[in-house]
């Protein structure tokens, strides 16, 4: 089942400043209007031929999208009317979506909000591993104090509410070492999927892929000798990483140019990444907005975008090459011209390290569930591919 | 790898391609940069083409040009003639000439270029403003090849050999012969700086170096048909693949506009049909030639699917 994304950027303001935040340009002035979502909604809606997928979520982003929840509900409760009045093909198939930081998860106005859309909402808290990984990061922008007390205290009521749900957590250069010990201490929270990756961007210093295989390595040991990997489940470690790629895989790993972004303004985005407050040194890329409709010209890169068109030769021969994720708007905003096709390959020696710890930890899972006559089968969660589209 | 150089004297050059000749300032090149202009030709093993203004150039000039072997590209008889449906009778014998049109001037001269082609060696016709075609002027635009093709097939029956690129490059090429900028192709400016072309020099996109330092083109990789996703499966071999425009209105200098592609499918497809018919008349100048048919009028069609 094909599933639009649609990202309504409803405020760029946030309580905190993490240190590895992509969204280099946040500011307290820029918030969206019900007018502006209203005509994106109504051209979306109206425009089946343009957005033809089975099923649409619809994601609500920032700084911090909870922030603006009232603005939000206006929104949801907006396009939920006009999927029932246009009898639209997705009115049995949405999804809203967000996530956040946590920090206002109890509140009245975000638990009413939940309370009256469960059905059709799923909301990640991103919360990044023990109390000094999280606060290594993420801080409160008014006096940098980091905020996991204020997060941490909301995990139960969010695991009661959404039982399936996964965490975000990333991982930049200073909080390596931290790495085994945060996806223990999530897993104790009680959350069941980690979803956790390294930055794309080039902030790797020299060791830290050393650094990083030797944490993996102790976090293989510990999920299999603590027999986590029968109900919980991390992302870094993937039976279908770490393998050479030949031509018949040459598909784009990024999503970019396949969802579709809505600023305060109205303007449309190919992803989030592409949008101004996202971009350290390129211009914006914009594909039109809610007057002039998209520019289907300015999707067409997105769309023949394979993994040959952009992969230097090391990466198309690269034995272990499978899993090695690149995101769109770190390629555009960091390659040497203003081009997509440039991929970044700051991750290279980080993915290659994880490879090893990877391949490690294969190994002794399967020995140890040949000891214990058991098989993966009946794990389905370990089949999880690393082909995640953001 | 380059193999010719463009030397835009002044920056009322007149251009030859999609790209619209502009009513700029004169701004001659200094007779130090055309003379390492050329120079940098010889020593990388370029040829010459020379772009000439609207006026008499300097005659210290004209003596340094006459000195090297070179294809001079001007409105007056030559060569190389750039004309204009307004001064269209005036096309030397043999020539190759050039009409740089918008669409809506195509429309309605489009049936003087038979008589053009009974005088010169080839008409080449670039449109200045394809991004601006709609779905109601593709068909038009199909229709006008169409007759041009009849007027075509009336000369071949004359034993001539007409040679319109709208509709007869595709019968002789059997691989994509795009116009080369950024690839063999590097254009030498009146500022002496090198540009992919003389769009990305008017258009202020960019130098890729300078006489001093050489020719840099950063991801020029990019400019080639192997890393163009959409172009190198397509079989429009005659699309002019204009990497300027692809800048223009996709953002990326190797991703075509759908109106680009479009175009030239079009194109192909009169082509096809020329084809056709030029065997069903007994002219077997190209029996070894086939262009089958296709479903799409724009190859970006098959690659959304995947």
């Amino acid at each position: 089942m094909r599933t639009k994304t649609i990202t309504f950027i409803v405020t760029k303001n946030c309580q905190l400043a993490c240190k590895y935040c992509y969204l280099v340009g946040k500011n307290n002035s820029e918030r969206m209007s019900f007018d502006i979502a209203k005509k994106a909604i109504d051209y979306i809606l109206n425009n089946r031929s343009l957005f033809d997928e089975d099923a649409v979520a619809f994601e609500f982003i920032g700084g911090e999208p909870c922030l603006e929840i009232e603005l939000i509900d206006q929104i949801t409760d907006y396009i939920k009317k006009e999927l029932f009045r246009l009898n639209h093909p997705w009115f049995n198939s949405y999804m809203f979506g967000f996530t956040t930081n946590g920090i206002n998860y109890s509140s009245p106005s975000v638990q009413k909000y939940i309370d009256k859309n469960s059905t059709h909402l799923s909301i990640t808290i991103t919360i990044d591993g023990t109390k000094k990984k999280h606060d290594l990061n993420r801080v409160y922008k008014s006096n940098s104090r980091g905020s996991y007390d204020d997060v941490v205290k909301n995990i139960p009521l969010w695991l009661k509410q959404f039982p399936n749900a996964s965490t975000k957590v990333t991982v930049s250069s200073e909080d390596i070492p931290y790495i085994k010990d945060s996806v223990e201490h999530l897993f104790q929270l009680g959350i069941h999927q980690v979803h956790i990756n390294c930055v794309f961007e080039n902030v790797w210093k020299e060791g830290d892929d050393s650094l990083l295989e030797e944490q993996l390595i102790q976090l293989a040991d510990l999920i299999i000798d603590k027999e986590y990997y029968k109900t919980y489940d991390c992302s870094f470690f993937r039976e279908d990483i770490g393998k050479p790629l030949d031509s018949r895989h040459n598909n784009n790993w990024c999503g970019a140019g396949r969802m579709l972004s809505i600023d305060a303004s109205g303007t449309y985005y190919p992803c989030t990444r592409f949008v101004q407050y996202s971009l350290r040194d390129k211009q914006q890329w914009v594909i039109g907005n809610i007057e002039d409709g998209i520019n289907l010209n300015k999707l067409r890169p997105f769309y023949a975008l394979d993994r040959f068109s952009q992969s230097p030769q090391k990466c198309l021969t690269c034995d272990v090459a499978s899993g090695c994720a690149w995101c769109q708007g770190e390629n555009y905003d960091s390659a040497k011209t203003n081009t997509i096709y440039e991929r970044s390959t700051a991750i290279c020696k980080m993915h290659k390290a994880r490879v090893r710890a990877n391949n490690y930890f294969w190994r002794k899972l399967y020995l140890k569930l040949e000891m214990d006559n058991d098989s993966k089968e009946n794990y389905s969660h370990l089949d999880n591919s690393s082909i995640l589209l953001c | 790898m380059l193999s010719n150089l463009v030397i835009l004297l002044d920056d009322r050059s007149f251009s030859y391609c999609c790209f619209p000749t502009r009513d700029n300032d004169r701004r001659l090149i200094s007779l130090d940069h055309l003379r390492s202009g050329i120079m940098f030709a010889f020593k990388e093993n370029l040829s010459v083409q020379v772009v000439y203004p609207d006026y008499t150039i300097p005659i210290e000039y004209e003596v340094l040009l006459s000195g090297i072997d070179h294809t001079k590209v001007t409105i007056n008889p030559g060569a190389v003639q750039l004309i204009n449906w307004d001064n269209c009778e005036s096309v030397s014998k043999n020539s190759i000439v050039i009409i740089q049109t918008d669409h809506l001037s195509f429309f309605s001269n489009y049936l003087r270029i038979p008589s053009i082609l009974n005088k010169c060696q080839k008409c080449n016709v670039f449109f200045t403003d394809i991004e601006r075609f709609s779905d109601v002027e593709f068909k038009q635009y199909q229709s006008c090849l169409d007759d041009l093709s009849e007027q075509l097939i009336l000369l071949y029956r004359d034993g001539l050999t007409p040679q319109l690129n709208l509709v007869t490059d595709l019968l002789y090429l059997k691989q994509m012969n795009n116009c080369g900028a950024g690839v063999s192709n590097i254009t030498l400016a009146p500022d002496g700086c090198f540009y992919i072309c003389a769009a990305f020099y008017h258009e202020h996109l960019g130098s890729v170096g300078d006489l001093n330092s050489g020719v840099n083109i950063l991801n020029g990789h990019l400019f080639s048909l192997k890393h163009a996703p959409i172009c190198r499966k397509c079989d429009a071999f005659h699309c002019r693949r204009c990497v300027w425009l692809n800048y223009k209105t996709t953002q990326e200098v190797n991703t075509p506009s759908h109106e680009q592609c479009v175009i030239s499918h079009i194109e192909r497809e009169a082509s096809r049909r020329l084809l056709s018919r030029l065997n069903d008349e007994g002219i077997l100048l190209f029996k070894d030639r086939t262009i089958n048919p296709i479903h799409y009028s724009d190859p970006f069609e098959l690659i959304k699917k995947i």
